[in-house]
C-alpha cells in the first residue's frame, strides 16, 4: 500500500508527517503526507488556528480526525499562521484525495527559513516511514 | 446454544459453569476453539446465501436458525447479525473456515460483496444503535439502563438477577441508555463527558461514538440520568475542552430499508 503513495521530490518532510512546501517569498504551505492521510483513513475532520497564530517547530497547531483515531498536528517549522484552507471545514476528505494540493492545511511566514536544513527529503522521508 | 461476545468466553463460561451443577440434566460443552462464524450481512445478503444454499436457506425468518450444506461445506446459520441490516450468521468448523470464506466471496462478488473487519461492524452496530460489551455493555450495567428490556422476561418465575431488576423498576433506573447527535464536525469519541450546560459539571459519558456512515455525521450513545433523557433534550458534549451543542434523539439512528 505505502509503495504506492507519493512524495514530492519539491517538499520536505518531518518524522510528524507534516510536508513543507516553500514558496520562495519567505512563507511556506504545510500539509500532511499521504502516509499520513492513508494511515488515518476516511478524514472527518480537521481542525486549524485562527491566522496570526504564532507557532514554534513542533508546537501543536490542529487536529485532524478520522473515523479510526484522533491525531494532533504539529509544526513542521517555526512561523506565523497567514492563512488557513477552509474549504477543510465543509470538505475534510480533500486530506485523502489530494494531500499535496487541494488538502493543504496552512500557508505560514517563515521566521528562519534555515531551519528546514535540518527536515526531511523525500527520499529521507520514505526510508524513515519504512522503518 | 450460546453464542458469547469472543472477547468474554472464558468469563461467560465461569460463570455458567458455576451455575451448572444446581442442574440435573445439564451439560456444558465450551466448542469456541473448533467453531468459527462468519457474518454475511447487507440487503443483498439473502441474494447470496440464496446463491450458495438454495432458496430454502435464503427464506430463513428473521432470528431463526437454520442447517445447510454450503459448497459440500455443512454449516449452521441464523438470520441474524450486528450491523442493523439484513443478514446470516454462519457457524462452521473452523478447520473449514477458510474454504466457506472463499465461498461466500466467490458467490457474492457479482453483488458487490466486500470483506469487513470489527471496525465497520463497529460503525454498522452504532447507527443501528446495537449495545456493545465494554462500551455500553459491562459488569454493572443492568438490561433495563442499557435499553434491553426486551431481552428479558420479568414474568418468568425465577432467574439471576430479577429481584436486582425488579427493585431497579420500582425504585427507577440511575441512567439509561441514550442516542446523542452533536452539532460538531468533531466526533464524540468513548469516554468523553456529558454535561446539560457548558459550565457544569458532567452527568454522564460517552459510550460509543463515530462518524455515522451511511448517515454522514457523528453519532453517539452514551448513559446520562433518566431525568436527561427525553428525546430533543439539548445536551452538551465535553470535546476535547468544549462543549459542543448536542440532543437526544430517537434510536435508532439509522434503519435498514426491509
Amino acid at each position: 500500500m505505502a509503495a504506492t503513495l507519493s512524495y514530492p521530490s519539491e517538499l520536505k518532510y518531518v518524522k510528524t508527517h507534516e510536508w513543507v512546501k516553500t514558496n520562495g517569498d519567505g512563507t511556506a504551505t504545510i500539509g500532511i503526507t499521504a502516509f499520513a492521510a492513508d494511515q488515518l483513513g476516511d478524514v472527518t475532520y480537521v481542525e486549524l488556528p485562527k491566522p496570526g497564530g504564532k507557532y514554534k517547530t513542533e508546537g501543536k497547531f490542529g487536529v485532524i480526525e478520522s473515523v479510526k483515531s484522533v491525531s494532533d498536528l504539529f509544526m513542521p517549522v517555526s512561523g506565523e499562521v497567514l492563512s488557513v484552507n477552509d474549504r477543510l471545514s465543509s470538505e475534510p476528505e480533500l486530506v485523502n484525495n489530494d494531500c499535496y494540493g487541494h488538502g493543504w492545511m496552512l500557508k505560514v511566514k517563515l521566521d528562519n527559513a534555515a531551519e528546514l536544513s535540518t527536515a526531511l527529503s523525500a527520499d529521507q522521508y520514505k526510508e524513515f516511514i519504512v522503518d | 446454544m450460546l453464542v458469547v461476545n469472543a472477547g468474554n468466553i472464558d468469563k461467560d463460561w465461569q460463570w455458567l459453569q458455576k451455575f451448572a451443577p444446581n442442574f440435573t440434566d445439564i451439560e456444558l460443552i465450551n466448542e469456541s476453539d473448533k467453531t468459527a462464524l462468519l457474518a454475511l450481512q447487507g440487503p443483498k445478503s439473502a441474494a447470496v446465501m440464496k446463491d450458495m444454499a438454495g432458496e430454502q436457506a435464503a427464506s430463513l425468518p428473521y432470528f431463526h436458525y437454520g442447517h445447510s450444506t454450503v459448497g459440500g461445506i455443512k454449516v449452521s446459520f441464523g438470520r441474524t447479525g450486528y450491523t442493523g441490516e439484513d443478514g446470516f450468521e454462519i457457524f462452521v468448523d473452523g478447520s473449514q473456515a477458510a474454504d466457506l470464506w472463499q465461498q461466500i466471496i466467490k458467490a457474492g462478488a457479482s453483488y458487490g460483496i466486500e470483506p469487513c473487519g470489527l471496525g465497520a461492524r463497529d460503525t454498522l452496530r452504532l447507527e443501528a444503535c446495537l449495545p456493545l460489551y465494554g462500551h455500553e455493555l459491562d459488569d454493572e450495567t443492568s438490561p433495563l439502563e442499557a435499553g434491553l428490556a426486551f431481552s428479558v422476561s420479568l414474568d418468568k418465575t425465577e432467574f439471576i438477577g430479577k429481584d436486582k431488576l425488579l427493585t431497579q423498576k420500582k425504585n427507577g433506573l440511575k441512567k439509561k441508555l441514550v442516542c446523542i447527535v452533536s452539532e460538531s464536525k468533531a466526533l464524540p469519541r468513548q469516554g468523553y463527558a456529558i454535561k446539560t450546560a457548558v459550565d457544569e459539571d458532567p452527568i454522564g459519558l460517552i459510550t460509543s461514538g463515530s462518524q455515522g456512515i451511511a448517515l454522514g455525521y457523528p453519532v453517539a450513545m452514551g448513559y446520562v440520568p433518566p431525568e436527561c433523557a427525553a428525546i430533543g433534550k439539548q445536551l452538551y458534549i465535553d470535546i476535547r475542552g468544549v462543549a459542543v451543542p448536542s440532543k437526544v434523539v430517537a434510536r435508532p439512528f439509522y434503519k435498514a430499508k426491509k
